[in-house]
């Protein structure tokens, strides 16, 4: 068997070039904890919570709390690089609503198989939560011009 | 004041961003040779490589792809991966990657970005830079069809031994260039002998045509985009409407032959000869071309008896030519080395 380049892995954070980025208001740590674990996964259904439209608001593809959260664009994206990972869905409404708001749709990923992932990966290490991807994913990803996010090269993976 | 990201895409982004592409462009113009022996360094430390990994795993390489993975730019460290294929590409790992550092491609990404960002053009309030920053990926793959382009020149000439020295490939063999994972344009290939005569055959791009005699032949609708033709001799011939744009002539003869409705933008035309040959409506300019391609060049050729008929020359380059008996009738010369070759 030919032996083939390993491939470059990076991790995915939010961009701290961000100014006013879309929070969520009404999910609870509690329900939507930073790693959600399959216990916790278990308990969601397709949530209504509210966002605060502003002026200026970044519109973000990628979520970072109360729990990670992947956006409308990438959900299909995700669900191609990685066929067993599940979502279960978060709609954000504008409050107070805006001519030119509109509701926002997130879905909360889960990937059973956290740590043997070809193109996506989900490690935990004490209390932090890193999201990783293979650099296949990483160009998709980058391809289709997110918002709201950086890819940090991992050094060793 | 442009206050969103949809007036800023239409009003302000466009001009910055055809003064980065352009720009670069005529930057690499102007490092033509430096660029190319850059590459051709740089390929062959990476062909030894992957002959090396060869020699270990037995393997074959069918495909050598040249990706510019946007990742490289978003980390600030712009490279371009080599990547060495057996049979199962597109979609497999390579068995070999070789990393070149392509900040020479990319002088004016810093300034560009700081331009496009420049706060003096929009509102701060209700645009953000992280929105702006969501325009550079197309960007950036306009600049790697561009690559790709002047990548088929940089490398015109680059004969087979040299570029390949080592490497154990399977026929067919490409090399390409474009987005990882993506769009690739082929750059240079090895592929089966085909008899560029006989073959019905239409798309005949990238083949290889040495010691060839064509005598009495009409050569017509026929793409031989990037083919190379090596020591052949056309005597006499009849060459119509064929696309010959990146093609490649190198120590050729043409005696008695009628060059009629081709397309030669960006081929390149060395140490030929051309006696009693008529051109009729030849397009060597590319000025009405989606993609890029280099000036034609005809460099220590011989034009013996020639006649050249609405023949659009805009832009040819002519290095160490000799014009013995040339005659123009009603062609486009604007621009053309033809200007000042005298008899």
């Amino acid at each position: 068997m030919i032996r083939l380049v390993e491939t470059d892995w990076f991790r995915l954070v939010e961009d701290a070039a961000l100014t006013d980025p879309v929070r969520p208001v009404g999910l609870s740590y509690r329900e939507y904890p930073y790693f959600m674990e399959e216990k916790s996964f278990r308990r969601l259904s397709h949530k209504i919570a509210a966002y605060s439209p502003q002026a200026g608001m970044e519109y973000c593809d990628f979520l970072f709390a109360p729990t990670f959260m992947v956006g409308d664009r990438f959900q299909l994206l995700f669900q191609w690089l990685a066929p067993e990972m599940e979502f279960c869905q978060v709609t954000l409404m504008p409050v107070p609503e805006a001519a030119d708001a509109k509701p926002l749709h997130y879905w909360v990923p889960f990937l059973p198989s956290a740590g043997a992932g070809q193109r996506i990966r989900c490690q935990r290490q004490r209390d932090k939560v890193t999201w990783l991807f293979s650099l296949a994913a990483a160009e998709s990803i980058l391809r289709r011009a997110p918002l709201g996010i950086r890819l940090e090269p991992v050094e060793d993976e | 004041m442009i206050q969103t990201l949809a007036a800023y895409k239409e009003k302000r982004y466009p001009v910055v961003e055809e003064d980065f592409l352009r720009g670069s462009l005529a930057d690499w113009d102007a490092c033509f040779t430096e660029i190319s022996r850059f590459l051709r360094e740089r390929l062959r430390d990476a062909v030894a490589g992957a002959s090396r990994v060869q020699a270990e795993e037995m393997v074959p390489c069918a495909n050598i792809s040249i990706s510019l993975p946007l990742t490289s730019i978003h980390t600030g460290n712009p490279m371009l991966l080599v990547d060495f294929y057996d049979e199962a590409w597109f979609y497999g790992r390579p068995f070999y990657r070789y990393r070149m550092p392509a900040d020479i491609f990319f002088s004016r990404w810093r300034a560009f970005t700081c331009q496009a960002e420049d706060e003096a053009y929009y509102q701060r309030r209700t645009l953000r830079k992280t929105m702006i920053r969501t325009l550079y990926a197309a960007t950036l793959e306009r600049l790697a069809f561009f690559l790709a382009c002047r990548m088929k020149n940089w490398l015109a000439d680059i004969d087979r031994e040299e570029l390949l020295k080592g490497l154990v490939i399977k026929v067919p063999f490409y090399l390409s260039m474009g987005m990882y994972y993506d769009a690739q344009k082929p750059i240079y290939a090895v592929l089966p002998t085909v008899d560029l005569v006989a073959t019905e055959e239409t798309d005949l791009s990238l083949h290889h045509f040495d010691k060839k005699i064509y005598r009495q032949h009409v050569l017509e609708r026929k793409t031989l985009q990037l083919s190379r033709f090596t020591a052949c001799l056309f005597e006499p011939a009849t060459l119509r409407e064929l696309d010959l744009r990146d093609a490649v002539f190198q120590d050729c003869r043409f005696h008695h032959v009628d060059f009629s409705s081709v397309k030669l933008a960006g081929s390149i035309w060395r140490n030929c000869t051309f006696t009693d040959c008529t051109f009729t409506q030849v397009t060597a300019s590319s000025v009405d071309e989606d993609e890029i391609y280099a000036q034609p060049l005809w460099e220590n050729c011989l034009f013996q008896d020639v006649h050249m008929q609405q023949c659009d020359w805009r832009g040819c380059v002519l290095m160490d030519c000799v014009n013995d008996g040339v005659k123009f009738s009603d062609c486009q010369l604007a621009d053309s080395g033809w200007l000042s070759l005298g008899r």
